[in-house]
């Protein structure tokens, strides 16, 4: 039993580990498109045109692209608390034991977040729609609505999470009722 | 709590240390300790038999039922 317990603090080294990682990657990405919109709001706004499929005749102004930016950098936000949270549950497996109330919470709270992050995402193409449609012309303006299986995927895992969390916290309970049994 | 453990006498009727008994028995000073003041959730029948052979007693010298108001477990 302690081997196995053993296993799982080392699992859980090795998920903060790769946290770590992805969370320097996203930075990284972010910092990268953060940077590019405000040295050179032209090019974004074209490239966000390119992207979406409009007429390449429509200029993006540069306000427009700096909010688009900030909605953008919001929604990244979101994704890096609920990793950084995330982390922090795999950090306390890896200190502790798997089985703790402390990392139960942080799962679920993690879970709760990401949660946070599917429902922004699902907000996101109509808030930018909106926004690019303030410097389009009258009959060009638009709203987007989309609810893909990428949505559907982050509402499963996050609530994956959160019930985990809620398994872990039962399974702390129990363990900490067994330590009292001699 | 209704259960009473009264291990203290028996240790103190077999003139055996708590700290020599629990390396006997194979548990730490520390869950002993937290037995005889019956400040645990329960025990198992393997640590009850050990303590019975150790000790050279039965079950019932060493719990006690008084009937009485049960403390709350949190």
């Amino acid at each position: 039993m302690t081997e196995a317990r053993e296993r799982a603090r080392v699992l859980g080294r090795r998920m903060e580990m790769m946290i770590y990682a992805l969370i320097g990657a996203l930075v990284l990405f972010v910092a990268c498109g953060l940077w590019v919109a405000w040295s050179d709001p032209g090019w974004t706004g074209q490239f966000i045109l390119d992207r979406l499929g409009l007429p390449k005749s429509a200029r993006l102004s540069e306000p427009t692209v700096r909010l688009l930016a900030v909605a953008f950098a919001l929604q990244a936000a979101l994704m890096l608390w609920g990793l950084h949270v995330l982390r922090r549950a795999f950090h306390e497996i890896a200190l502790n034991d798997i089985v703790g109330a402390r990392s139960a919470r942080l799962m679920r709270l993690s879970g709760t977040v990401f949660l946070l992050n599917a429902a922004a995402m699902v907000l996101a193409p109509p808030l930018v729609s909106l926004l690019i449609s303030i410097d389009l012309p009258a009959g060009q303006r638009f709203l987007a609505i989309s609810f893909s299986t990428a949505e559907l995927l982050a509402l499963v895992v996050s609530g994956t999470l959160i019930v985990f969390g809620h398994l872990l916290a039962v399974a702390a309970e129990v363990d900490d009722d067994n330590r009292h049994i001699i | 709590m209704p259960i009473v453990v009264n291990l203290d006498i028996m240790l103190a009727r077999r003139k055996m240390r708590s700290k020599e008994l629990a390396a006997k028995i194979g548990i730490t000073e520390q869950n002993l300790s937290l037995l005889k003041s019956g400040k645990v959730r329960g025990v198992r029948f393997s640590t009850l038999a050990r303590i019975c052979a150790e000790l050279d007693c039965q079950p019932g010298d060493l719990l006690e039922y008084r009937p009485g108001p049960e403390e709350d477990e949190t």
